[in-house]
């Protein structure tokens, strides 16, 4: 039944004297190339009364650097037709350009001088600046929607506030007010580090060539101390956890959160297919049942939060107007408890498995993406070459895997839950 | 921590390379009879397909008093045909490993789904039974409508929807584009399987019919699958759109959407703008580009950068068969509101004063250009572009030909299409937030028209 090709990406991995790995995907058929480079550091290296700094920190560095000016970075990038952006998770913090190939210098030159040359350009003017432009994400994508505190609330239940995967990634509205120049700079110097870095091109280059830019731009920057990997203890969970938020929302929603297996372990991905079997598509068992049979919500969906320590599984269902938000939950654990008994039909997991294996090749179809999913795999796994493998991977897994998973860890005593009520509601 | 010095000459950007040419890929497109034609890019090596099957339809159709008909009816047509219940069509899309996607825009309707290039034929099979076929069973349609309403609710409590409705409703009056898309609790609620079937017939079912295949496949196989299904879908040439009425006048307004707990406000500043096929589209894109449509483009570096109001503000023409609106959108801190609307109508006024110098154009449609190729490196992206030529009735060759039109465009061009096309003499703005916080700082522009959408579920 299985017929997609298998994906065969031509890739290198080299090293700079200095630690920073270096990955070269050369595919010529457009003349683009995507710079994308991963520092291995996330909000889970921050001090505990700091949250939202390497989220600011990441902001700071489209600021300029010694040779770059203010607004420059983007100027440059887009003025020869380039996009770029960066993005902070709990575990790393992304760069990336997509330019046209005959610009690749350019991009080497962006991302060597932040990484090599950014302090003499950080002002506190800058960080003022910046701290406000937070502070209005925080209130565009958190306070002010609908919904909007709840995954910071549910990250608090599942971790604790002892861990840092229970502080949001973007920080608590004090902390960003609170974060200091010498804060960020000290940030720099710990984590900001060719031998805490990779590296990847994907594109339109010859590899040697590629790779002798690459020489030149951040081979004369020095490796810093070796960064330590902490695993910041988890504390057990002793028992359900529960909390109601009000909000001024019209629909109830009740999210479920449970630990799953770290991305570095390859159990994550378990949680990964159990999601996609159960929650993915209008007939998977969830979705058809209270969406569609019962009609007791707007919609279900389930995913898998990929982090390090732990990854988070997450379950979320919109209740129907007039639908009692219990009779949600009580339909979800029913399915999450039938989980851990009963095997997935082989036809179930044949289609989740497709559908997984489709997107995959999907998503590869840009540069970006393959650079993105190469950066991923060389910081955790120090292998490019499982861009190809991780199909596989998926392959391997049986319905016995996934009840293993929701037995070991979907139990009603593991769970978090987190309903959000309209005003007035909580009873 | 000492940095060692550099091994390259930091202190300019490095010259580049020459750069390689690109062309927009190649598409053939057969008449299938029946006014149906099938548009077809090859890309051999992808190992995958994707299709859009473009009907004639979309929202720009809705009657009065049944706004969010073409939607729910789109909606439907993968809930049922003559030999497969609504679950074994999903079954059978998912069991295929892709997708069935519909969506419904003002101009049209698409199916689309994506596969591995080895189940395009069975994909295509699917799509063509669901286009063609569709029987609006009574509980689906029950269903679904229940759904929608229920997302209709939901909606009321976003600010961005509430901003969208009202700026909508103030561009557009009570003319089609003033309604919504999927439309409204009362209109919704009073649509029957009746009327469904009647715009399948009328409307999807009618010509032009197009699909449009990108990826994998081989041409003349996919010709002779697709010829007698497409044709089949088709009977006659539906009647031609509704010309668009005529856009409310006025001057400057400012219209609150009272939110009194809201922490921050959800800011549209705009006006009725020009139809996608007005020969001074591509100009007003580049000015807009310019105005709002990257990181350094002035609302951008004025707003965000220098004065910290916003984390993100962009402007954009919509592009419809219809004028449809230029936008400034924006979530800007409360306190800020008043000074954030006065700078945009600034910029609005000196983009209308004075040409741009060249070198802040030449960047403009250098960035235009250069992010063309990025934009079609997926199937998914090829085919949006032949959906826009289709869609909009623009010349075949619309995409070989765009890079000269965006090289073309020079700064006394932005600054005619900026006298034509930007009104800040008669701007709508729409602010979503505590109306008390809000009101001394907007008064200054128009006496505000408040919306309080706790009491009324539609803006007056």
């Amino acid at each position: 039944m299985i017929d997609l090709p298998r994906p065969n990406h031509p890739l290198e991995l080299r090293t700079l004297d200095n630690g920073l790995r270096v990955v070269l995907h050369p595919d010529r058929s457009l003349p683009l190339v995507a710079v994308n480079l991963w520092y291995h550091v996330g909000s889970k290296n921050e001090p505990a009364e700091r949250s939202g700094l390497a989220h600011l920190f990441e902001h700071m560095l489209f600021q300029g650097s010694q040779h770059v000016g203010t607004n420059d970075h983007f100027r440059y990038v887009q003025q020869v037709g380039g996009v770029a952006n960066g993005s902070t998770s709990f575990d790393r913090t992304n760069y990336y350009e997509t330019l046209p190939s005959h610009c690749l210098e350019l991009g080497l030159w962006l991302e060597s001088d932040r990484m090599g040359f950014l302090l003499p350009a950080m002002t506190a003017e800058k960080l003022e600046t910046q701290r406000e432009v937070v502070m209005n994400e925080r209130r565009q994508r958190v306070d002010n929607q609908p919904y909007g505190r709840a995954f910071e609330r549910l990250h608090e239940l599942v971790y604790g506030d002892s861990h840092p995967y229970g502080r949001p990634i973007i920080g608590y509205m004090d902390h960003i007010e609170a974060a200091t120049l010498e804060e960020m700079e000290t940030f720099f110097r710990s984590y900001y580090l060719p031998n805490n870095a990779v590296l990847t091109l994907a594109g339109d280059f010859d590899v040697d060539a590629a790779f002798a830019a690459v020489e030149r731009y951040f081979g004369g920057i020095e490796r810093g101390p070796r960064v330590e990997r902490g695993r910041a203890p988890l504390e057990p969970i002793d028992g359900e956890r529960r909390d109601v938020l009000e909000d001024h929302v019209e629909l109830a929603r009740v999210y479920m959160g449970y630990r799953a297996p770290g991305v570095v372990a390859d159990g994550w991905r378990t949680a990964d297919l159990f999601a996609a079997a159960w929650a993915h598509g209008k007939s998977s068992p969830l979705y058809r049942d209270l969406a569609h049979d019962r009609q007791l919500v707007q919609d279900v969906v389930a995913w898998v939060l990929p982090t390090e320590i732990a990854a988070t599984f997450v379950v979320v269902a919109t209740a129907r107007p007039g639908v009692d938000i219990e009779r949600v939950e009580a339909a979800l654990a029913e399915h999450l408890d039938r989980a851990a008994t009963e095997p997935l039909a082989g036809v179930e997991l044949e289609r989740a498995r497709l559908r997984f294996e489709t997107s995959y090749l999907d998503r590869l179809q840009t540069l970006e993406h393959r650079a993105e999913t190469l950066s991923r795999m060389t910081t955790y796994h120090d292998e490019p070459e499982r861009i190809d493998s991780e199909i596989d991977r998926y392959r391997g897994l049986t319905a016995d895997h996934l009840v293993e998973f929701a037995a070991g860890s979907l139990r009603p005593e593991q769970r978090s839950l987190l309903r959000v009520v309209p005003r007035g509601e909580a009873g | 921590m000492s940095r060692a010095p550099a091994t390259v000459d930091r202190s300019v950007p490095p010259v580049p390379g020459s750069p390689r040419p690109f062309r927009f890929p190649r598409f053939e497109r057969v008449e299938l009879g029946g006014d149906a034609a099938l548009w077809a890019a090859r890309k051999p090596d992808a190992g995958l397909v994707h299709f859009d099957l473009v009907l004639p339809g979309g929202a720009a159709f809705d009657p009065r008093g049944k706004s969010g008909l073409s939607s729910l009816t789109a909606a439907l047509l993968d809930e049922g045909t003559s030999s497969r219940s609504s679950h074994e069509i999903a079954a059978a899309a998912e069991r295929l490993g892709g997708y069935l996607d519909i969506r419904t825009s003002w101009d049209s309707v698409t199916l689309a789904t994506g596969v591995a290039a080895g189940r395009a034929g069975t994909a295509l099979e699917l799509l063509l039974e669901v286009a063609g076929d569709p029987t609006f069973p009574q509980d689906e349609v029950v269903r679904l409508r229940q759904r929608t309403l229920a997302e209709i609710r939901r909606r009321r409590a976003v600010p961005a929807s509430l901003a969208a409705r009202q700026f909508s409703r103030a561009l557009y009056g009570r003319t089609v584009f003033g309604r919504p898309l999927t439309g409204t609790a009362e209109s919704v609620a009073a649509l029957e399987r009746d009327d469904l079937d009647a715009f399948y017939r009328e409307r999807l079912a009618a010509a032009p019919v197009t699909l449009i295949a990108a990826g994998d496949f081989d041409p003349a196989e996919l010709r002779t699958s697709v010829r007698r299904a497409l044709a089949g879908l088709t009977r006659r040439r539906g009647e031609p759109q509704p010309a668009p009425e005529p856009p409310v006048p006025g001057g400057v307004r400012v219209y609150l959407v009272d939110r009194p707990q809201a922490t921050q406000t959800e800011l549209r500043v705009g006006h009725v703008g020009l139809p996608r096929r007005h020969p001074d589209f591509v100009a007003a894109s580049v000015m807009s580009s310019l105005l709002g449509g990257k990181f350094t483009s002035r609302l951008n570096l004025n707003l965000r950068e220098r004065h910290g109001f916003t984390y993100s503000i962009y402007s954009r023409f919509g592009a419809r068969r219809g004028p449809g609106p230029f936008t400034i959108a924006s979530a800007v801190a409360t306190d800020s509101a008043g000074r954030a609307v006065e700078e945009i109508r600034g910029e609005l006024e000196r983009l209308r004063a004075e040409p741009p110098t060249a070198a802040e154009l030449d960047e403009t449609r250098s960035y235009m250009l250069g992010v063309f190729p990025y934009t079609v490196e997926s199937l998914e992206g090829v085919s949006r572009r032949l959906r826009e030529i289709a869609v909009h009735d623009l010349p075949l060759d619309y995409w070989d030909r765009y890079p000269a039109a965006l090289e073309a465009v020079t700064p006394t061009d932005i600054r005619r299409v900026a006298r034509d096309h930007l009104h800040p003499d008669r701007l709508t703005i729409v602010a979503v937030g505590p109306e008390q916080a809000l009101r001394p700082q907007l008064e200054p522009f128009a006496e505000p028209i408040v919306w309080r959408p706790a009491e009324q579920p539609e803006p007056a």
